[in-house]
């Protein structure tokens, strides 16, 4: 196996708000290694795109705070280092793209000028140079007359053509991580095929790591190795993307999977995850997914499940992988995994 | 550009037309014309002056009439007759711009000076201490009368400044009024002691300016900094001064130009209240006095150019955003 690039230890954002506490990330571990392509999977709200923020260190603060864990890049706790070191690191060593591509490029500053400036401050290019790399980088990512492009503004683009000027400033630097936070999500689905491609293509070719956050389990299955299921800050089930997709173990990921609507076998009906996703402010002592959880105990609304091994680089927060489930419902537990595995997009 | 400026410049023509027939319209709809008020009191002027007077300022003829006469001869630079200072309305009115000017521009720059620094650092730091500083200020300016602040500066600046007793500060205090001292030698001289009596009453006027740029730059900022691609400069590792010089600046100075320059008139139109309180010859006291005397030249020459002004700063302001935004482009 590849070495560690990237390890999330106990991971806790926590926003205080006027309401109240906010635990939007809470307790989120994974490790990322060189090339490899990890899914974090999960409903709005559950903690994704925070987390995301919080390893490029740009959560607003106020009201947010990153109040426990370890970020290890390289070895180096991101959250240690000082504002103007992690600088260095940002757009250089792990850059970012958004969901919005629309509102995400500044509307006053040419395309070249918005590239260059990374280009200029982290390989210390002059500004001619500096030019043609990002024309060189709006060739990489296929913008027709990238050359003269360049001097375009980004409402003479596109939207996906945006998120392909995105992609090229993102990678002008060379990152070895690339954090893609829903990238495809605002597209349409004809462009989000061709950005996806775009991507993992271009990550082979530099041999990046990439998280790639996203609720699409069809764009998990095809581009990730390792995926995190999330819920409510906390990941429910972390697993490789086989493991996910053919022997999922928790009842979240089974609800997923029977939430994805497919082509080619009619189902009757997609069977929906009832109920809303908690409040993050007053989370119930048991599990947070408890109340939705048809395989729900007596132990879930009263304890909160820690992590169970459940196989190789497989682990769930579920009790029904512990002493406390009867082997009845262990059984059962297993056989609504493999309904939900057939189900998926696999 | 060309083609809109031409165009623009076009449809000016029947609005220019338009807001000269209200304004003839309106002074001549006005209780009592000039003669009358000439009259009043006068006990020697028997009713065939009154005639020969009205025929001699036209005042005998249909509106209409008068009103092609009055047109054709200000497009000839002819503006009337001041009958109150019995000198030709533009050279008066020019005269009074100028004086004007010595005030409006410190007061312009003095405003702008403030609360674009301020505005900007009440955003960044919202609901902090001085971003409520600020905020109070701003309420105070847009509430406090004119009148009444200059009244108190005068009487803190020119007539108390207890601080004078000391030394260092005995220069610390500033004329009451007028523009400039008794017995100045003309030239240089005048200018530099003219910039005394300006401090005072620029202040007053900029003070409704400053509050309310302060209050756009404020939210504008506040706007911008809340925006995604905000976000996207940040990830890219630039520095937070350069986040905010580069991407949050020029984006939240937009609106702020169009805001700044459609205000310019008014620090014209807005100022006869502090060039009455401290005495100033400005253009704004002029039209106040212009209409009490019933001086009707006058007052339609000056309303027609402050119109102008209306007009041309509403021009300047669409221009320098098409400037500042490549999004706004006219074709």
């Amino acid at each position: 196996m590849a070495e560690v690039l990237l390890s999330v230890r106990n991971l806790k954002t926590y926003f205080y708000t006027d309401e109240g506490v906010v635990k939007a990330v809470d307790g989120l571990s994974y490790e990322l290694r060189k090339g490899e392509t990890l899914g974090i999977v999960g409903e709005s709200g559950s903690g994704k795109s925070v987390h995301a923020l919080s390893i490029m260190r740009l959560i607003p603060q106020p009201p947010g705070k990153i109040v426990e864990g370890q970020i290890l890049f390289n070895g180096t706790d991101l959250l240690k280092l000082s504002e103007e070191e992690m600088r260095r690191i940002r757009g250089n060593r792990i850059a970012m793209i958004f969901q919005e591509p629309m509102t995400s490029l500044n509307p006053v500053l040419t395309i070249g000028e918005q590239i260059a400036e990374a280009i200029m401050l982290h390989q210390g290019l002059g500004k001619r140079d500096a030019w043609d790399r990002a024309a060189e980088m709006l060739e990489k990512v296929q913008i027709p007359l990238a050359r003269q492009r360049v001097r375009d503004y980004p409402h003479q683009f596109s939207g996906g053509m945006r998120q392909r000027v995105m992609i090229a400033m993102a990678l002008s630097c060379n990152p070895s991580i690339l954090i893609a936070d829903e990238p495809t999500t605002a597209l349409d689905v004809t462009i989000q095929a061709q950005i996806l491609e775009l991507i993992t293509e271009l990550q082979r070719e530099l041999n990046m790591a990439m998280i790639l956050i996203t609720h699409n389990l069809g764009v998990v299955a095809e581009t990730c190795d390792d995926v995190v299921v999330m819920y409510a800050g906390r990941p429910v089930e972390r697993a490789t993307v086989d493991a996910t997709f053919t022997d999922p173990k928790h009842p979240y990921t089974w609800g997923l999977l029977h939430s994805v609507p497919k082509l080619y076998e009619r189902k009757e009906r997609l069977i929906p995850i009832e109920g809303q996703p908690p409040s993050l402010i007053d989370l119930p002592p048991g599990c947070s997914f408890a109340p939705r959880c048809p395989f729900a105990m007596e132990i879930c609304v009263k304890a909160d499940p820690p992590e169970y091994p459940v196989g190789a680089n497989h682990a769930a927060r579920c009790f029904l992988h512990s002493e406390y489930a009867t082997e009845d419902e262990k059984r059962a537990a297993a056989a609504a995994g493999l309904a939900a595995a057939a189900y998926g997009p696999r | 550009m060309t083609s809109y400026l031409t165009r623009r410049l076009l449809q000016m023509v029947p609005l220019v037309i338009g807001i000269s027939i209200i304004i003839f319209l309106l002074l001549a709809a006005a209780p009592g014309d000039p003669v009358d008020l000439l009259l009043f009191g006068n006990p020697h002027i028997t009713a065939d002056d009154v005639v020969r007077l009205k025929h001699l300022y036209g005042l005998d003829q249909p509106l209409h009439i008068r009103y092609v006469k009055w047109v054709w001869a200000a497009l000839h630079g002819d503006l009337g007759y001041s009958r109150t200072y019995k000198v030709p309305v533009l050279s008066l009115l020019w005269e009074r711009v100028g004086n004007s000017l010595w005030l409006q521009v410190p007061a312009f720059l003095i405003a702008l000076a403030v609360a674009v620094p301020v505005g900007i650092t009440s955003a960044l730091r919202q609901y902090s201490a001085l971003d409520y500083g600020a905020t109070f200020f701003t309420f105070f300016g847009l509430s406090i009368p004119a009148f009444w602040f200059g009244i108190m500066m005068i009487y803190i600046f020119a007539v108390a400044h207890p601080w004078t007793a000391l030394p260092a500060l005995a220069w610390l205090k500033f004329p009451a009024g007028g523009f400039n001292s008794p017995g100045v030698a003309a030239g240089l001289p005048t200018y530099v002691d003219r910039v005394h009596y300006v401090v005072l009453p620029a202040l007053v006027l900029s003070l409704l300016f400053m509050a309310s740029y302060t209050r756009y730059t404020r939210s504008s900022m506040l706007e911008v900094i809340r925006q995604d691609y905000i976000r996207t400069a940040r990830a890219k590792g630039i520095s937070e001064l350069t986040v905010i010089n580069r991407h949050a600046l020029r984006n939240a100075l937009i609106p702020l130009v169009t805001i700044v320059a459609l205000s310019i008139p008014g620090l014209f139109s807005g100022a006869p209240l502090t060039e009455t309180v401290f005495g100033w010859p400005g253009i704004g006291r002029l039209l106040v006095d212009a209409v009490l005397a019933g001086d009707f030249a006058v007052a339609q020459g000056i309303i027609l150019f402050l119109a102008g002004l209306v007009i041309a700063f509403n021009l300047l302001a669409d221009v320098s955003y098409a400037l500042l935004d490549p999004r706004i482009r006219y074709d």
